[in-house]
């Protein structure tokens, strides 16, 4: 693109993007105000609670800019607000054309304005950021911000509120009234993605063999940052760790808002003025938006119709009439949306046909799913046409932070093996066979292990997920642990630059130490239990916890969970236990101190959490003494306190952990908490299981 | 110059307006007249780039109007429904103009704005419908614009304004070269103002003319003969109306009036006046020869 061009396509104003800025300022300032005052008034309000509590403990903590600043989020949904605030002239004839009379380009019009929005998204996320920092630097005792959270979070924001900016932008160009400016805008965002997900989760609902949607890079919520918010905010799909260290998500989200903003522009530029004050910016347009948002309501009975179709029952009179009912309230939505959009009754009667195209919509939508399913179940190679095999884990997200290292690791390995292919050939034949909703292959085989399969055949690499025997599995096992690569990725990577261990309560040296003797044991396991462990997490021995692992692996980070066991891992097992321990030298005795003391104050209310590990049985369970004083209470108390002990326990010991509330004298709607890891007596164990069992009722409430 | 050529424009399946071609010339003050509907707003419009035209192209000064951020410069525009930011004032307005038009002129702006009488810290909105379009070409004016397109400007102004609005129009094109196009439902509204006219009839521009021509090409003839006479009686003469009550006949003439007067005296008749026609009268016969006639209220006869 020459200069010239260039000017034309973008032609940015600075006196226009200044009028744009000058005429959101009420709405800037506002919102401006408002978030820097909450970023203020956050940190403020935690460290105020957290100085005012009965015996205050200055422990430091490590905060994210997310933890002090969550309403900086509200930039996302700000930005399209504003764009509908700025680009209202569109709607409206007089404004619109006084607008297009200027002398600026469409271009440079659109794209000033557009600049001005996303500037004072910008100067109040770097104004409310700032704020919230200064602020949380003020209490240095109480917090440690990660300065590297800040950009990924800020990146996140602005990104997400590109996004929908862009697609109110989208939306402002082809319809005319402030009611059609939103709805487009929920279309546009919503739409495609909902559709995608919609039509992978009925293949995948149907069809068990087929991987779930986050093995699909594409369906991953974490890759529209605003998408996955909502679907956090009201479904819980998603999760707000999104919006931290998220950059594949940050690309995605950018790229499609900029994709929207050079769509916007291009609209913009051939928007016909008179579109103003009319819903839609042609007809045809109002056809697609009327037969859009009544194609979303009838997807809800072709979820009926695909579940009766493909479940064991037919559709019988009460399902048709259920039918009939839904699609009665797709026409409503269909009456609704034109007569709200066009108030003409008779236009009604005229566009009342085309409510044949959005059942002709949803039969090709039911032949598509009917083509997907076939097309899945019909992929069923011989030994001979299939040129590799891969076996991995399913993962949960496809960004690759969130993905299992182990997983992305050994789906990159192909194995080219006949008698693996034979097996594979086999299992592919039977799951075509035997697939069905109710899980048909699933029970059959509940013995077997579970591999997410990738199978080439002709070049094209497809992913099922398959269930082998027992039989099976030993001979794919006994085949991946020839294969050099397999070992190496199914071996606990070492600490170094590249891997990172950490853990919430023991101090990174201790960690490192408990991780190192665990990368000895693991590594020393044989073939078939090491990949139990550490693809599938199975292990037939105690685990108290995971340690967490970030590898990077080709560039990319990865995530591995390692259970901590007194079986596999009993070095290491011990070991976390000492440190455990040793941290809590200090609280023992307070809490120890506690429990005496509140057996003296019969009057007074408190509360005793225990939580139990018993490595023999392989069970934690809670027990929760409570309420008033009584006599039953101290007895157990004081029979408690006799079995506690100091040291840490063994590899066969029961071990718990108290947490003593009691209310604070200085204020009565206040709780002290203390608490510390015991080593059990078998009396002790004895009691809190009974307690568990519910053998001592009174006064007592048992919590698992 | 304005060359309007061969310029059509549809909304939807409405022709608004259809295959006009017309002619503005340097420094003058053009009227378009026509009834609601004939497109004298849209052709306006597509004079100052709100509109692309479907077909056809709108040149000023030889370059094309549409996305020319140089020639839109030169254009002061008042269409007929006026917009100002909500809750603007008409300083407010005026920094809007300033940010747009390069050549805008403050001073200018306070001067017209004290001409009209209008108080620039208040709120427009509480302006009347008349303060409201004084506004607009006070701030229009103020763009010291080239081209001055007004659009059904006079509706809503009292005499007086009425009046300070035509004499603005008029000094800017005496002063400056300006060159200014005014539509109207009202031909009286233009005949004192324009140099040239013309008329928009359901998207065709049926008839375009200097004033004067106008005003002179045609005049009335009452006459009345003591024999028997009809229409051919007069067939040396250029006649675009031919209308007998009794035995005195009215006839519309275009062409020199000396020499038709000469014609008409050398057929001995009984009486003879020849009277003055007002720009409308002139319009309609035009209209009718053209094989338009138009009843009360323009409605269009056979063609």
């Amino acid at each position: 693109m020459n200069s010239k061009a260039s000017a034309r396509f973008w032609g940015f104003n600075p006196r226009m993007f200044w009028e744009g800025f000058r005429q959101l300022r009420t709405v800037g300032i506002l919102a401006l105000v408002i978030l820097t005052l909450a970023a203020i008034l956050m940190p403020v309000g935690i460290a105020i609670s957290e100085l005012t509590v009965e015996e205050p403990v200055y422990s430091v903590r490590l905060v994210s800019l997310l933890n002090m600043h969550p309403l900086l989020t509200l930039l996302m949904p700000l930005a399209p607000l504003m764009v509908l605030m700025l680009f209202q002239f569109l709607n409206q004839r007089k404004s619109g054309d006084f607008y297009h009379a200027l002398p600026v380009s469409r271009a440079g019009l659109f794209f000033s304005l557009f600049t001005a929005v996303m500037a004072w998204v910008l100067l109040i996320a770097v104004v409310s950021t700032a704020a919230s920092l200064i602020t949380t630097l003020c209490f240095p005792m109480l917090f440690q911000i990660t300065f590297s959270s800040i950009l990924p979070f800020l990146t996140a924001t602005l990104s997400g509120a590109l996004l929908l900016a862009g697609c109110a932008a989208v939306a402002m160009c082809i319809t005319g009234t402030l009611f059609t400016n939103v709805l487009v805008t929920g279309l546009l965002f919503f739409a495609p993605r909902f559709l995608m997900i919609y039509v992978s989760e009925i293949l995948q609902n149907i069809i068990e063999i087929i991987p779930g949607q986050y093995n699909n890079p594409f369906l991953d919520l974490s890759y529209n940052i605003p998408y996955a918010l909502v679907a956090w905010v009201f479904t819980g799909d998603s999760t707000v760790s999104v919006l931290l260290d998220n950059w594949s998500g940050c690309l995605y989200t950018a790229v499609m808002g900029f994709i929207f903003l050079l769509l916007a522009n291009f609209l913009f530029r051939i928007r016909h003025s008179e579109a103003a004050g009319q819903s839609a910016s042609t007809p045809l347009l109002q056809t697609v938006y009327r037969l859009l948002i009544t194609f979303l309501v009838t997807l809800i009975p072709v979820a009926v119709i695909v579940d009766r179709i493909t479940g064991s029952s037919h559709i019988n009179a009460e399902d048709c009439f259920f039918l009939l009912v839904l699609y009665l309230l797709a026409a409503i939505a269909f009456c609704v949306y034109e007569l709200i959009t066009t108030k003409k009754p008779r236009q009604l009667l005229k566009t009342a046909p085309s409510f044949l195209i959005v059942l002709a919509a949803d039969a090709v939508l039911l032949l598509g799913i009917a083509g997907g399913y076939h097309s899945v179940l019909s992929f069923r190679p011989k030994a001979s046409e299939i040129d590799a095999v891969s076996f991995s884990q399913q993962t949960y997200s496809a960004r690759s932070y969130q993905e299992n290292y182990f997983a992305a690791r050994s789906k990159r390995i192909a194995i080219e093996d006949p008698k693996i292919a034979e097996i594979v050939s086999e299992r592919l034949e039977a799951a075509a066979r035997l697939n069905s909703p109710h899980g048909e292959l699933r029970e059959s085989a509940n013995d077997a292990f579970t591999f997410l399969t990738s199978v080439r055949t002709g070049g094209v690499t497809r992913q099922r997920i398959l269930t082998f025997t027992k039989e099976q599995t030993s001979v794919i096992l006994s085949m991946l642990e020839k294969i050099p690569e397999y070992q190496s990725t199914y071996t606990l990577p070492q600490k170094s630059g590249d891997v990172s261990v950490r853990h919430f309560q023991l101090t990174q040296e201790q960690i490192n130490e408990v991780y190192r003797l665990m990368v000895q044991e693991i590594n020393a396991l044989p073939f078939e239990t090491r990949y139990a462990l550490l693809a599938e997490g199975d292990h037939d021995g105690f685990d108290i916890d995971s340690i967490y692992v970030t590898a990077n692996y080709r560039a990319s980070f990865y995530n591995l969970s390692v259970p901590l066991t007194n079986t596999l891992t009993p070095k290491a097992y011990e070991k976390y236990l000492t440190y455990l321990f040793e941290e809590d030298d200090d609280r023992r005795d307070t809490v120890r101190s506690i429990l005496q003391n509140l057996t003296q104050k019969q009057a007074e209310e408190k509360h005793l959490y225990i939580e139990v590990f018993d490595p023999v049985e392989q069970v934690t369970y809670g027990a929760n003494f409570g309420g008033m004083s009584t006599r039953l209470f101290d007895n157990a108390i004081q029979m408690l306190d006799e079995g506690l002990s100091d040291r840490a326990p063994g590899m066969q010991e029961t071990f718990c952990r108290i947490t003593v509330e009691y209310p604070s004298e200085k204020d009565e709607y206040s709780w002290i908490a203390e608490d510390a890891y015991f080593t059990l007596s078998e009396q002790a164990k004895e009691l809190l299981k009974s307690v568990n069992d519910g053998t001592i009722k009174e006064q007592v409430w048992i919590v698992d | 110059m304005i060359e309007v050529n061969n310029i059509t424009k549809k909304f939807g399946s409405f022709t608004a307006l259809d295959n006009v071609t017309c002619t503005i010339p340097e420094g003058c003050i053009y009227g378009m007249v026509g009834s609601n509907g004939a497109g004298k707003s849209t052709l306006l419009r597509l004079i100052s780039g709100v509109y692309r035209p479907d077909a056809g192209e709108v040149l000023i000064d030889g370059e094309p109007v549409w996305e020319n951020e140089t020639v839109k410069a030169q254009i002061g525009f008042v269409p007929d429904e006026l917009y100002f930011l909500s809750g603007a004032s008409m300083t407010r307005m005026a920094e809007l103009y300033k940010a747009a038009f390069p050549r805008f002129d403050q001073k200018r702006f306070r001067e017209l704005a004290d001409a009209f009488g209008l108080d620039t810290k208040k709120s427009i909105g509480t302006f009347s419908k008349g303060m409201k379009r004084q506004a607009s070409t006070a701030l229009a004016l103020a763009c010291c614009p080239k081209y001055l397109f007004f659009d059904e400007t006079f509706d809503g102004l009292d005499p007086i304004m009425r009046t300070l609005v035509k004499k603005l129009i008029c000094n800017d094109v005496i002063e400056r070269k300006a060159t200014a196009i005014i539509t109207s439902h009202s031909l009286r509204e233009l005949e004192d103002t324009c140099d040239q006219l013309a008329l928009l009839h359901k998207g065709g521009l049926v008839l375009q003319s200097d004033v004067q021509n106008l005003k002179t090409s045609l005049f009335k003839v009452q006459i009345a003969f003591n024999r028997d006479f009809d229409r051919d009686t007069f067939r040396e003469l250029n006649l675009l109306h031919y209308t007998r009550h009794g035995s005195v006949a009215s006839i519309i003439v275009r062409g020199d009036r000396e020499q038709t007067v000469a014609i008409l005296q050398s057929k001995m008749p009984v009486l003879l006046d020849v009277l003055p026609l007002t720009l409308e009268e002139v319009f309609t016969y035009e209209m009718e020869a053209l094989g338009y006639i138009f009843d009360d209220g323009m409605k269009e006869g056979t063609k």
